[in-house]
């Protein structure tokens, strides 16, 4: 089984804290550079926090802090102050 | 009967109430059977009631020791408000009046924002992985206060990366302290036992109601049953009282 559903709750929490992110901090450099740093923790991280996934390759991420860091990005685009 | 004859009746009844107790530690001291190595009872009995030894040690045989650690942070929360929190709470001074007693620097400006997010995404991960990581709510939950702290630090409580009002903080505390309460006592309800594993129900025995453990079963290969959800709700906790503490210190920084 596929952990989808962790994804999924990843995002929904990082998306309620992303709700109260406040945007004058922020411009298009700023976000760049957010998501190729996630990508890159996210790749030196590995599997961790090791849930697995059913998949016939085996993946170099768990995808859990991507989801997480999207979801804010998401919650912030969706509600940020 | 004057004061000075309240407090010796207390005394009295202090004492009466001490030595009972004291009766029953010493029985329970005498009577007391050690099981040579405590990995001889978690190694027997883990395997069969949790995914992992790490889920065992964490939450099946210790889930009041996590509460006991909400009601520590609960009453560091009270005191830091009763000592500091008179500038803010007390209405002497507004959290709006309480800036950043310096302007920060260039290097902290264009980092404080992106780590936020960079810090908070962490600590999600920490949080979800506690049943099958050394992690859990309580760590989870720190590592997004930090995120605040960073904030408050860098920018000050009036404008700071994360908006986070005193409301948005009782909500938090609220919830976590409801999914705790409220998974506790699904647990009471439906088997017996305050915080059993309903979601992954090791005991079939107890009758637990099909659609319950499905209801609760985490969407994981794993299935650690309620105990994600329980560290979710550790994390919000954690998160609002380590946040409440630092904006009452912070307030009454400026007092």
């Amino acid at each position: 089984m596929n952990p989808f559903g962790v994804l999924v709750i990843g995002a929904v929490i990082g998306a309620v804290l992303g709700l109260s992110v406040t945007s004058e901090f922020f411009n298009r450099k700023t976000y760049v550079t957010i998501l190729g740093v996630a990508v890159l923790i996210d790749v030196l991280m590995g599997s961790y926090p090791f849930y697995t996934w059913d998949l016939s390759v085996e993946l170099p991420v768990s995808g859990v802090y991507l989801a997480a860091l999207i979801g804010m990005l998401a919650g912030k685009a969706a509600g940020g102050r | 009967m004057n004061t000075k004859d309240i407090y010796e009746m207390r005394t009295v009844v202090a004492a009466v109430f001490l030595g009972i107790f004291s009766i029953f530690v010493l029985k329970a001291l005498t009577s007391f059977e050690i099981i040579p190595g405590v990995s001889y009872v978690y190694n027997l009995q883990g395997p069969s009631i949790a995914p992992n030894m790490i889920t065992v040690i964490l939450f099946d045989w210790r889930g009041y020791d996590t509460l006991g650690e909400a009601f520590i942070l609960i009453t560091a929360v009270f005191t830091t408000g009763i000592l500091f929190g008179r500038g803010v709470l007390g209405g002497d001074v507004k959290v709006g009046d309480t800036a950043a007693t310096r302007q920060p620097s260039v290097v902290q400006k264009v980092f404080a924002a992106p780590l936020v997010f960079i810090i908070v995404a962490f600590g999600i991960v920490i949080t979800l992985g506690g049943h099958i990581t050394p992690g859990g709510g309580f760590q989870g939950g720190s590592v997004i206060a930090t995120a605040f702290f960073l904030s408050v630090v860098v920018f000050g409580l009036r404008k700071n990366v994360f908006s986070l009002s005193h409301r948005s903080l009782e909500t938090f505390e609220g919830v976590g302290a409801l999914i705790y309460l409220c998974l506790g006592l699904a647990g009471l309800g439906l088997s017996g036992y305050y915080l059993y594993n309903v979601g992954a129900d090791f005991y079939p025995g107890l009758g637990v109601a099909q659609w319950a453990v499905n209801l609760l079963s985490y969407p994981d290969a794993t299935n650690a049953g309620i105990i994600p959800y329980l560290n979710i709700g550790i994390a919000l906790k954690v998160l609002s009282g380590f946040c409440t503490i630092i904006t009452v210190l912070m307030g009454a920084e400026k007092k």
